[in-house]
């Protein structure tokens, strides 16, 4: 049940205002291409997505949670001055002189962990022309630098990083000289389920035309994939064709152990969900009809294999494992989904048609629908 | 960064770690050249990249080793890799890689639309 109760449901053909996938209990994960926020085209989610194509390599979800990390900041080397106020300046232009925060944990409590790290900068007397954030310890390798301004200059860091071995460091702030002052420095621990990938040839794409933004599949490698398989019962999607042509294999889910997951667009006129050695409860295409058929002709007129976005909600009859997102594999058979994702919610059990239609009128409205 | 090349390469599978690792180097992660072509004869990838790489592949092939790539793994490679290169949007990179594959005689081990 809702827990705000049923009288928030929208009316037929709009969606409510504030409500999201996150709305109704029980959301496993949600991906939304429309927030170019969560998109990045590094795995360890470096160099936001800014541009039609650029490759995605991490996908953050819509209902991820970032708790502050506890333990107090401190700063171990003295070439940083603690103005007392929350702000810490360095002036060093002797040469490279590198720290790192500790955070109160010990290195391995972050490997394989996410981190968001973000604080404000200003630039003073000798400004460095750079500053980096390292993401792997001292090794320039996955570091992000960012040019700074002129003397005075202002600015703020938000990023990510992805801990790999245990002598990573957390966080390591350097430059090539300078003195600068930052403050309101934040750690936060990024819960939830991230897509990633660390394969360059293997991301998908991301695209944008008028209103409508997209994560591509190649139909060749292209995969993105959960660190660890969740369970999910129940997923409402927006996607489209990446080509037009026949008999494209639209995958909508994948799942690890066993289960496949898929969408089969037969021809213009024949849609199939393929629940593999799993059984499909029910599936529907747009607001149309529940059916149980696998395999269902769609309303006359309606060309599937056009771009035109259109949502697929299925149930399955019992959890599965999800993992991947394009692709799966199942003993000799392997598939890369060659479609558009616009969007997708995985939720660990039935909805009710009440929960259903709120998450359905908000996918359909990034559907445009 | 702007990715204006989409580009599918294939190698023998004898050649492919190599291949992978040239890859790597150049700062595209591990385990490139994923794709198993009749049989596992050969492996392939399909890609977006941008013109540095484009560059860098054209500058390793007139004998100018890509930095940090070992050139005996160059000197391993080049000789019978598959390439096709060109603009992003010219066709879908599924249909470039299936070409590339057809030109060669080379199949998917699966069926990607069946």
């Amino acid at each position: 049940m809702l827990a705000f109760g049923l009288s928030l449901a929208p009316g037929r053909g709009r969606a409510a205002r504030g409500i999201t996938p996150a709305s109704v209990p029980g959301l496993v994960a949600w991906y939304d291409a429309f927030d170019q926020t969560t998109l990045f085209q590094s795995s360890f989610g470096g160099d936001a997505v800014s541009s039609n194509g650029a490759p995605i390599g991490m996908a953050l979800p819509g209902n991820r949670r970032e708790p502050e990390l506890s333990g107090a900041l401190t700063f171990p080397d003295l070439v940083w001055t603690d103005n007392g106020d929350g702000s810490y300046t360095r002036d060093n232009d002797s040469g490279f002189s590198a720290f790192y925060l500790n955070t109160g944990h010990s290195a391995s409590y972050f490997i394989g962990k996410l981190i968001r790290v973000s604080f404000d900068y200003t630039l003073e007397a000798d400004s460095p022309s750079r500053i980096l954030v390292y993401r792997r310890g001292q090794s320039d390798q996955g570091n992000e630098s960012f040019a700074v301004g002129a003397f005075g200059t202002s600015g703020r860091y938000d990023g990510y990083i992805r801990v790999v071995g245990p002598s990573d460091r957390p966080v390591w702030i350097d430059s090539n000289g300078g003195k600068y002052t930052i403050r309101n420095f934040r750690l936060r621990e990024v819960v939830g389920q991230v897509l990633m990938q660390t394969t360059a040839a293997a991301r998908p794409t991301y695209g944008a035309s008028g209103s409508h933004r997209w994560i591509a599949g190649d139909g060749v490698d292209d995969v993105l994939q959960l660190a660890e398989p969740v369970q999910y019962q129940t997923l409402i999607m927006v996607l489209s064709h990446a080509v037009v042509q026949a008999a494209v294999v639209a995958l909508v889910g994948a799942v690890a152990g066993g289960g496949t997951h898929y969408v089969h667009i037969a021809d213009a006129t024949t849609l199939s969900l393929d629940g593999g050695t799993m059984k499909t409860g029910r599936w529907k295409q747009n607001d149309g009809p529940w059916t149980s058929k696998e395999r269902n002709p769609v309303a006359p007129g309606r060309d599937l294999l056009s771009r035109t976005p259109y949502v697929l909600s299925a149930e399955l009859e019992e959890p599965q494992e999800f993992r991947n997102l394009l692709h799966f594999e199942n003993g000799s058979t392997v598939r890369y989904g060659n479609v558009r994702i616009y969007g997708a919610a995985f939720y660990d059990r039935i909805l009710t048609d009440a929960e259903h239609t709120l998450v359905y009128r908000y996918m359909a409205g990034k559907a445009g629908l | 960064m702007t990715y204006s090349y989409q580009i599918a390469l294939i190698v023998p599978a004898a050649q492919r770690e190599a291949a992978k690792r040239i890859a790597e180097a150049m700062g595209w992660g591990p385990d490139n050249y994923r794709v198993p072509l009749s049989d596992g004869a050969y492996y392939g990838l399909s890609a977006v990249a941008q013109p540095s790489f484009v560059d860098a592949l054209a500058a390793a092939g007139s004998g100018t080793a890509p930095e940090g790539v070992d050139p005996a793994d160059l000197e391993a490679v080049l000789p019978v890799l598959l390439s096709s290169i060109e603009p992003v949007g010219t066709r879908a990179q599924a249909d470039q890689f299936d070409a590339l594959c057809a030109q060669h005689g080379l199949t998917r081990s699966f069926e990607p639309g069946a």
